[in-house]
């Protein structure tokens, strides 16, 4: 009998705790809500640019989303696919959440005075044009998106396309350079000259975006793949 | 070692198609004789934009390229 691999084993128990807990199972819930993933999320909100307050607050918030039905919304727990892990869902929808936070909290301080007296979470909340906090599950594909593209249109398409042809359609170094009559020296340090181009422009970009966002490129690049990972 | 490039391509894959090379237009015969002179190394500088642009977001003409390398 073919056992499960560790990813399908842990996916089972993940979809296992969230059907006993959305059952009202206290105990399945508080597997999923423990003080260690309390714990984390925490930090790596705090890690990426949000304060103290707001780690805990979005952190709350979030766990109190994905065991309550309210407004005619469905438990949050419902929207893991079993792609990735429930602790990877949980940290990008976290993610999410402080990103959508973070930018109508600079919309806020951008609205004209009369219009920023109102408490959050009443008639601002609803302004045209403000999603619900349900439909922020994808705030990060689009940043790392548009980061990208804006990085990608600053390359000169002959290097970029090099880079390309090298490392990812695997060409020869030496045929890429034959091709661009570029020795081969030339198309390797040509390689390596894209590439911190595009982590430059790609950085730079982000923090235009979202100047209080912290995010190492290594981080941008392990977001890209858990990306992919999870949506294709 | 992570190949960086070819996560950040697969990202674009999946989340812009439209200039992450999945498009499949087909290619002009005119197009086709630029792709053979490259792989012959024998395309002018002035060209060479052009096509990279086409190899940035046609994977129709990657193909084509990789294949006049092959044969």
């Amino acid at each position: 009998m073919e056992k499960p691999n560790d990813s399908s084993k842990t996916k089972l128990e993940d979809f296992a705790l969230i059907e006993a807990a959305l059952a009202g199972d206290e105990v399945a819930a508080g597997t999923i809500r423990c003080p260690e993933t309390n714990a984390k999320l925490e930090a790596v909100l705090r890690n990426r640019g949000a304060s103290d307050t707001e780690a805990k607050d979005i952190t709350a918030d979030l766990w109190t989303d994905c065991f309550d039905s309210r407004e005619g919304r469905r438990p949050l727990l419902e929207k893991f696919s079993g792609k990735g892990s429930l602790n990877a869902f949980l940290t990008r929808t976290a993610l999410n959440r402080l990103i959508d936070y973070k930018r109508r909290q600079k919309f806020r301080g951008e609205l004209p005075a009369s219009q920023n007296m109102d408490q959050p979470g009443d008639a601002f909340d609803s302004l045209p044009g403000e999603d619900s906090p349900g439909d922020s599950e994808d705030r990060l594909v689009g940043l790392l998106r548009d980061a990208m593209l804006a990085a990608f249109s600053r390359i000169d398409p002959e290097k970029l396309v090099v880079l390309k042809l090298v490392k990812v359609h695997g060409l020869d170094q030496e045929l890429a350079g034959r091709m661009w009559n570029w020795s081969q020296s030339k198309v390797s340090r040509n390689i390596s000259a894209v590439m911190e181009e595009i982590r430059d422009a790609t950085m730079s970009e982000l923090k235009r975006i979202d100047p209080w966002l912290e995010l190492r490129w290594e981080d941008f690049v392990g977001l890209c793949k858990q990306s992919s990972d999870l949506f294709s | 070692m992570t190949n960086e490039i070819d996560i950040l391509d697969r990202f674009l894959q999946t989340f812009s198609p439209e200039v992450g090379g999945r498009s499949s237009e087909t290619l002009t015969s005119e197009m086709e004789t630029k792709l053979k002179q490259l792989s012959a190394g024998q395309l002018p500088d002035k060209e060479r934009s052009e096509v990279s642009r086409e190899l940035l977001t046609n994977q129709n003409a990657v193909n084509f390229l990789l294949n006049q390398l092959d044969g």
